[in-house]
């Protein structure tokens, strides 16, 4: 890689900016749904069942 | 049986759950594989320019997070005519899914933005019409986040915020066109111009191979949000059912035992 000149940090800089706040996006979203999951999962195994389709992200769900 | 439209079929949230399932690793790789080509060419094949000299590099994840975060506010806006006209079932997973994504590269905009400025310009912030509509645009994203998430009713939420999203997309426009509006530091629309090309295509192409990249990390983070929004729904779902369940039973002992339901 070449230099990156009198700026170099400037540069460095907003790619470690940019990496560090989507990798921290990423990490919250792996473990929002492994946490949804298990606990889902532990609900259906203790017998809870969905009611009516009550909920709008819910209609026609299996 | 009832026949269903398209979009209907399209807005089953069990059949979004399948088909999200399947499209999310092959979306995943394909961003992870177009932004290690935008980085390598960048880095390794980017002449500087003329005038940015290096710090052209900037350029390469503050302009599409730019447009990523202009264009989640886009999503957010149809999603939520979607929810108001439509009653789209999926839309208002949708909009409360993209919004924390679009607040994320609205913040990647404006810090690189930043310091990319303070070699360009000899200064980290300027208030002036760009830089300060883009600010407002990231502080409507966290409106719309604190909105939702301050109204116990999910229902009302939603309306609220949908209403919030459709009224915000005026500040798009004005994010869009304040260069041209007003005096700003900011330079003037540059890559998507109807006219001639204003950037040479050995910068332009890797910029538009890091937006790519950038549009497929959306796209897998969005369908992922969604994924886990309507998973959180299903809880809450089982939840309900299982209060309203015992709330039955409760009565019907009371009334068997010929006791006053309690208060």
């Amino acid at each position: 890689m070449a230099s990156l000149g009198q700026h170099e940090s400037y540069i460095i800089a907003s790619y470690a900016v940019t990496f560090i706040i989507l990798c921290a996006v990423v990490a919250w979203l792996v473990i929002d749904g492994r946490r949804q999951r298990e606990l889902l999962a532990r609900l259906e195994a203790s017998g809870g069942r969905r009611g009516g389709r009550t909920s709008v992200g819910d209609k026609g769900a299996a | 049986m009832t026949q269903q439209t398209f979009t209907q079929s399209l807005a089953n949230p069990t059949r979004f759950m399948a088909l999200s399932a399947a499209l999310l690793p092959w979306i995943t790789g394909a961003a992870g594989l177009v932004l290690a080509v935008g980085l390598v060419w960048a880095f390794g094949f980017t002449p500087p320019d003329y005038q940015h000299k290096e710090t052209v590099k900037i350029m390469f994840v503050h302009v599409p997070a730019a447009w990523i975060g202009m264009g989640a506010y886009t999503l957010i806006a149809v999603s939520s005519v979607g929810l108001l006209v439509w009653r789209h079932p999926l839309a208002d997973v949708s909009a409360k899914a993209a919004a924390p994504i679009g607040a994320a590269f609205t913040l990647v905009c404006l810090v690189t933005g930043s310091l990319w400025g303070m070699p360009g310009w000899g200064t980290y912030w300027e208030w002036d019409a760009r830089l300060t509509s883009v600010l407002l645009l990231f502080f409507l994203y966290l409106g719309l986040i604190a909105l939702r998430t301050s109204i116990e009713d999910e229902s009302l939420a939603s309306r609220l915020t949908a209403i919030l999203g459709i009224v915000g997309v005026v500040l798009l426009p004005i994010i869009k066109f304040s260069v041209d509006w007003w005096w700003t530091l900011h330079q003037k629309a540059s890559v998507m111009t109807l006219g001639e090309q204003k950037v040479h295509w050995s910068i332009r192409a890797p910029l538009l191979v890091m937006a790519l990249g950038f549009l497929l990390a959306f796209i897998a983070m969005h369908l992922k949000a969604m994924q886990n929004e309507v998973l959180r729904r299903r809880i809450k779902a089982i939840r309900i059912a299982r209060v309203a369940a015992e709330t039955r039973r409760g009565a019907s002992i009371d009334a068997a035992s010929g006791r006053q339901p309690a208060e």
